[in-house]
């Protein structure tokens, strides 16, 4: 335990660097995944099938292999990021391929009668998917983003594989100079259920909010 | 380019197949195993068992699969267990697994309607019974396609057993990699191979679903 308060300040940076690298992931693919979910239902196959086997290959591929091409593949390719640039990218990638595919589901699932009433009022595409889609697909969508973020985030400890000192690098070193690694690699579960616990509350929060704002999901409730 | 490496080396890419293969394999029996029993004993009577196999759910879902796998390589040593690289990474795959699979069985169980278990009871069915001829083939409709497709991440997660020093697919493409400083081609055929197994599950997945739908 000595040593584990010793480390008290590495593990802080440790988990300080995983959160902010997971929120920046976060934003840059939910952005690009949901823009070119709604771009592939707009323009069709010629953006819909490049996009279906991209989501294919990074939803297929390990994320171990996928940060590896980005941190020994690409260099040779001369792109070198560092590592915790490789690491951004090859999550962001990963990212955008699930997101992609998420809200591709919520979009199938707003009822064509909404788009033809939209048309019938003679709404343009861009007032169309910003008043009447987008708040539909919102809030079928996030449950699957959130559970999606919730698992996501575990997987950043893969992060250790390609040098970014994450809360498992720090971990696996102060096991180097411990004789209790059994408690420290439970610290380090503890953080990783602490941040997917956050993620978990803050789901219920943002669904409340929709909810509030738009009203439930299925619209009201027919039944 | 140079494709060579990965030809020259194709022996050594099929045995480490072979191995991620049987990973894979004995973390996807194992865990559906140990999830059967667990899921059942979720919704018992019994509030400390209960408790017990909440508990469980929680951390193994909370805690990342490599948390586990470290657990049961670099932690239990402390405790006078010493498990071998494949089985310790097949342990903490499997708890990790099985925590998942739990939730999607007892959610299709829980998806049975209850007058079935009370029409079990009134034929005077034991619960072992009732659940292996009554309850679990119906539940299976629900419960096959989250299950199949946890089963394709626990291929992917095979690859975590590389950094417990397994040398499957991932750990001996990373050896390769450090002697040969080749990545490219390595790399990208691993990627390969390994969207070919998931391919093979998935459609194995469509099949098995086709074979439990209601006809």
């Amino acid at each position: 335990m000595d040593v584990l308060f010793q480390q008290w300040p590495r593990f802080m940076s440790a988990l300080w660097l995983t959160v902010w690298m997971f929120t920046l992931v976060t934003i840059v693919s939910t952005l690009i995944g949901a823009a070119l979910a709604i771009l592939a239902e707009r323009f069709g196959p010629v953006l819909g099938v490049p996009l279906r086997i991209y989501a294919w290959i990074f939803r297929g591929v390990p994320e171990l292999v996928v940060l590896l091409i980005c941190y020994l593949a690409l260099p040779y390719l001369g792109l070198d990021l560092g590592s915790v640039g490789s690491a951004i990218l090859a999550f962001t990638l990963i990212g955008i391929a699930f997101q992609s595919e998420i809200f591709r589901a919520g979009l199938a699932s707003v009822d064509a009668r909404m788009i033809e009433a939209s048309r019938g009022l003679g709404m343009g595409w861009w007032l169309m998917t910003r008043r009447v889609i987008v708040p539909q697909v919102l809030r079928v969508s996030v449950p699957s983003w959130a559970t999606f973020l919730a698992g996501n985030v575990k997987a950043f400890a893969l992060a250790s594989a390609v040098a970014v000192t994450e809360i498992m690098t720090v971990t696996r070193q102060t096991m180097a100079i411990s004789k209790d690694p059994f408690t420290l690699i439970l610290f380090a579960g503890f953080l990783y259920g602490a941040i997917a616990s956050v993620l978990m509350v803050l789901e219920i929060v943002i669904s409340r909010y929709l909810t509030h704002r738009y009203g439930p999901a299925n619209g009201g409730g027919a039944a | 380019m140079n494709w060579s490496i990965v030809t020259d080396n194709a022996g050594m890419f099929v045995q480490a197949t072979g191995l991620t293969i049987a990973i894979s394999l004995a973390t996807i029996v194992l865990s559906v195993v140990i999830a059967f029993p667990l899921a059942i004993m979720r919704d018992l009577p019994i509030a400390p068992l209960r408790a017990a196999v909440a508990t469980y759910s929680w951390m193994t879902r909370a805690v990342p699969a490599l948390t586990l796998l470290f657990l049961a390589y670099y932690g239990l040593p402390q405790f006078g267990i010493f498990l071998d690289p494949v089985p310790a990474a097949i342990a903490g795959l499997t708890v990790s697994a099985a925590g998942y699979n739990m939730e999607y069985i007892r959610a299709g169980i829980l998806s049975v309607p209850a007058t079935q278990y009370e029409a079990c009871k009134a034929l005077g069915m034991p619960l072992v019974m009732a659940l292996r001829r009554v309850i679990i083939p119906q539940a299976m409709r629900t419960i096959l396609p989250p299950l199949t497709s946890n089963l394709t991440l626990l291929v992917k997660g095979s690859s975590l057993a590389s950094l417990v020093a397994v040398s499957e697919l991932t750990g001996q493409g990373m050896a390769l990699i450090s002697f040969t400083y080749q990545p490219v081609p390595i790399l990208i055929a691993i990627a390969i191979i390994y969207l070919i197994l998931n391919t093979v599950v998935v459609a194995i997945q469509a099949m098995v679903e086709r074979r439990f739908s209601i006809p």
